[in-house]
């Protein structure tokens, strides 16, 4: 084959792949396919709002509770110890977890807040002579960037 | 719409807005479908394109600008899903997928011409595309049919610009041969 006949050849071929180019426009997906994305589309939009609104209403539970216990107790202006700081030692639980602990998180902090001793009871943890009534303990809370708490750990101070 | 690009539209339509999800549908779906078609049959082709748009709707943050244009994209996607979908069958190897493999075996099946008595010759050049070798297949699909350039095609098959070029080359060389009777028409 001679150097011109290979150049036909070649935009020969090229003009027969443009012509199926151009007859394959015609192919389309069945419009099927659209109706179920975008109601897929419809069903992620209102789970994400549902998740939103839980978001939301998860931290403004969490702050209205962290009102009402400082309503309750309000700590006032922070004591200075009546002991030096090396005498004082903590004892904590494990963190336990609470109901959104299985949701991913990047970062988190952790926040102490005082609880009604009677949170002791919702995880199994009160003293055999827990009475109603026997004031308050110190927790602290891993509540991540999202504002959601995964778990608390119950703190008791102890003094030397 | 109309004057919004196609990232824009992506970005949109992962927050859930339908008429900017509906916009880069109409754009892109027939690239995706044609692309579907010829690389694993007309009978998977609406699956592989609900998939890709699927996928790249619930994955937000996939997408990176730099790496290329959103078609290349959704098309590296349905490759991807349509690779995992053909892993699946017993007789499929990924090598035919990404080597050059068997060229002189693809010749030697049965051509197209066989049937040119009784096919247009439209239909005959799509059969001879079909009959290549899937690495060549595709990549005469991205590049002839698709008329991506080679930086675009070598995205979606994820592979050197290099190859693209080389495989290209040798696809043409193949159809030529598959066609030598029908295009000197």
């Amino acid at each position: 084959m001679t150097r011109n006949d290979s150049n036909r050849h070649d935009s020969e071929l090229s003009a027969a792949l443009r012509a199926l180019a151009e007859e394959d426009a015609k192919l389309s997906a069945s419009p099927d396919v659209e109706k179920r994305l975008l109601s897929e589309l419809r069903a992620i939009s209102r789970a994400r709002r549902r998740r939103t609104w839980l978001g939301v209403s998860s931290v403004a539970a969490a702050l209205l509770l962290g009102i009402a216990l400082y309503v309750r107790h309000p700590s006032g202006t922070v004591q200075a110890p009546s002991a030096p700081e090396a005498a004082i030692a903590e004892v904590a639980t494990e963190f336990l977890p609470l109901p959104y602990y299985h949701v991913p998180m990047n970062t988190g902090s952790t926040v102490r807040i005082e609880v009604p001793a009677t949170a002791l009871v919702a995880f199994g943890l009160a003293p055999r002579d827990f009475r109603e009534g026997d004031g308050t303990i110190q927790a602290d809370v891993l509540v991540g960037e999202d504002g959601l708490a995964r778990a608390v750990r119950f703190v008791r101070t102890l003094r030397n | 719409m109309n004057g919004v690009d196609d990232a824009a539209l992506l970005e949109q339509a992962r927050r859930g807005d339908e008429g900017a999800f509906s916009e880069l549908f109409s754009r892109h779906q027939r690239a995706v479908f044609r692309y579907a078609v010829y690389m694993c049959g007309a009978d998977a082709a609406d699956d592989v394109v609900q998939d890709t748009f699927m996928n790249v709707l619930m994955k937000s943050g996939r997408y990176d600008a730099s790496k290329g244009a959103v078609i290349s994209y959704l098309l590296g996607t349905a490759r991807h899903l349509m690779l995992k979908r053909l892993s699946r069958s017993r007789s499929f190897s990924m090598e035919e997928f990404t080597e050059d493999l068997n060229v002189e075996g693809a010749i030697e099946r049965e051509t197209p011409l066989d049937d040119f008595a009784r096919q247009e010759t439209i239909e005959v050049v799509r059969a001879a595309v079909q009959s290549l070798p899937p690495a060549h297949r595709e990549v005469i699909v991205l590049c002839e049919l698709e008329e991506m350039d080679y930086v675009e095609a070598a995205n979606v098959m994820q592979c050197p610009l290099g190859t693209v070029r080389s495989r290209l080359n040798r696809a043409r060389a193949l159809l030529s041969r598959k066609l030598g009777g029908v295009i000197q028409e």
